[in-house]
């Protein structure tokens, strides 16, 4: 089975050489095992069908010239010609009017390019297994699991916007929802819920969650979405290259990525703002292995004080938005209001479980409060990544108007 | 009837009949009889053809009979079904692509190369060495193509 970034990669190769050549009339790519990978815009599943099972039929008998390199059939208007490439079956339908060299070369060279670009990037095209079905014979005992060797990605560094992105964790990095589909794929039953991101130009790694892009048109693209804390502290920025890895839950400690780089830790769901302050690219919770100097302390009690929040809840950053209204001004309000999709979101993770309150901190000092919330009422307010606080609990917080905060639900 | 030939396997198909295998020593004067008149010219070009080098082989199938020259006789089944094959396959593609009735066929194998022909009722496959201009074989052909 081939991914789906995969066979859309071909197909838009295969409609762009149909535009370079419009002599063309068809074009397709099947797998010798028969597997259709992909095919133009103008060619119907059961043409591309019909055509694979004859082509695979004729391939099978091939052995007397040593296997099949390409079949032309010729006709008094067009011709039909397959190309072998690897295990790749290229098949191409195309006027005699045509220029056989410009077909050849877009044919010989582009799809077998494409395919193998997308080889690179993704490797389980390559290595597909073929479907066995295990008889007692040749089931064989599978030892427990280990953590795979993983090869890193190459990617670009696009920059994660906070301000107008809302629900945006800034230590979560956005990827490819190919990539993690493929690593599914790969890995199977091996658990990942972080990843290591490595800058080749400076040696820095990080691990931290990952999330799928929240936007498609960054999709398929070799870009990774980080935030400018993330970025600061990889010492890298927008459009530097960054291999992504995998990490397994056996290997959480990571310690191939501990023995010659820097590395620093994010915990996945609580907000290293809260912990280092204003410049969060300098005081990260960093550690060298050629120093025994530890710049902060451990894990543990770095995160000291914010267990109670380890319900795996997640936290949103918003900006602070004044509560108007009549029960802003008039009355003394003691909730605060939350986007409803941040409600919703709430909901979808915890199900029945009942959220009442929130915790609202102030990301400089690490004050907090906890307090009832309602959704904002304000159509103008919703989905721009604010939450509306009164006057008396900015004051107990200590923020203001346009300063950040970190929302998250009190888990009853 | 039966033709002969030096050394070679010669293959003679009679309609319902079974396959007959005969293998001659020395040289014999062919006798044609009652044959259609396109597949004995058919035979005369690819026999020429036969004697180039890069050529190592044909099977030229008629109505009713067949001639199998071959350089590798323990193939003739393969080499046979593959052309058997590449001629239905030609007549699948050119009704699901809807394309003219197919002219030739080019198979540009690993190790070989196959040029197939339909000449109404005659087929021709011609086996020959990788890397062999078939354009110098159809030219051959030309004046039965006509």
């Amino acid at each position: 089975m081939s991914t789906e970034a995969c066979t859309l990669a071909l197909k838009n190769t295969l409609t762009e050489i149909r535009n370079v050549c419009p002599e063309i009339s068809h074009v397709f790519v099947f797998r010798e095992n028969g597997e259709i990978l992909a095919e133009d815009e103008n060619t119907s599943e059961v043409t591309v069908k019909n055509a694979q099972e004859t082509l695979c039929a004729l391939s099978e008998r091939a052995t007397a010239v040593g296997g099949i390199e390409s079949v032309t059939f010729r006709g008094s208007e067009s011709k039909v010609n397959l190309i072998q490439v690897d295990d790749l079956f290229v098949t191409t339908v195309f006027s005699n009017k045509a220029d056989e060299k410009t077909v050849s070369n877009l044919t010989r060279v582009m799809i077998p390019t494409t395919f193998k670009v997308m080889q690179k990037i993704y490797p389980s095209i390559k290595n597909q297994p073929h479907e066995e079905t295990l008889t007692p014979e040749n089931r064989i005992d599978v030892p427990e699991p280990i953590a795979p060797e993983v090869q890193a990605r190459e990617f670009k560094v696009e920059d994660l916007t906070l301000l107008g992105g809302f629900m945006i964790d800034p230590e979560t990095a956005y990827i490819d929802r190919a990539l993690i589909v493929e690593w599914a794929e790969m890995y199977g039953e091996m658990p990942i819920k972080q990843i290591i991101l490595e800058a080749p130009s400076t040696g820095k790694t990080i691990q931290c969650k990952f999330r799928p892009f929240r936007e498609a048109k960054y999709e398929n693209k070799g870009i990774v979405q980080i935030s400018a804390k993330i970025q600061t502290a990889l010492r890298i920025r927008k459009n530097s290259t960054l291999l992504i890895k995998p990490v397994f839950e056996i290997q959480e400690d990571v310690g191939v990525f501990h023995a010659e780089k820097t590395e620093i830790s994010f915990e996945s769901t609580v907000p290293s703002d809260l912990i280092e302050g204003n410049d969060p690219g300098v005081n990260l919770a960093e550690k060298t292995e050629n120093s025994d100097e530890s710049i902060a302390p451990s894990e543990t009690e770095l995160f000291k004080g914010f267990e109670k929040y380890n319900q795996n809840a997640p936290v949103t950053q918003v900006i602070v938005e004044n509560l108007g209204g009549l029960v802003g001004r008039l009355g003394n309000p003691d909730f605060v209001r939350v986007d409803f999709v941040v409600i919703a979101r709430w909901n979808e993770i915890f199900g029945e479980k009942e959220i009442k309150e929130a915790i609202v901190e102030e990301t400089t000092f690490g004050k907090e409060i906890r307090c009832k919330f309602q959704a904002i009422k304000d159509s103008e307010l919703e989905g721009k990544g604010v939450i509306q606080i009164p006057e008396k609990l900015q004051q107990m917080l200590g923020t203001k108007k346009g300063a950040l905060v970190l929302v998250k639900p009190v888990v009853e | 009837m039966v033709k002969k030939r030096d050394i070679n396997e010669t293959i003679t198909v009679e309609e319902g009949a079974v396959i007959e295998i005969q293998e001659v020593q020395g040289v014999l004067n062919p006798t044609v009889e009652n044959e259609d008149p396109d597949y004995a010219n058919l035979l005369s070009a690819i026999q020429e053809i036969r004697k180039r080098a890069e050529v190592v082989g044909y099977i030229l199938k008629g109505e009713s009979k067949a001639t199998v020259d071959l350089n590798d006789s323990a193939k003739i089944i393969e080499f046979a079904m593959l052309s058997s094959q590449t001629f239905e396959a030609a007549k699948t593609i050119a009704s699901t692509f809807r394309i003219s009735d197919t002219e030739n066929i080019l198979i540009e194998g690993k190790n070989l190369n196959m040029l197939c022909l339909n000449l109404g009722p005659n087929n021709i496959s011609i086996f020959m060495e990788k890397g062999t201009d078939h354009r110098g074989i159809l030219r051959a052909l030309a004046p039965q193509l006509e």
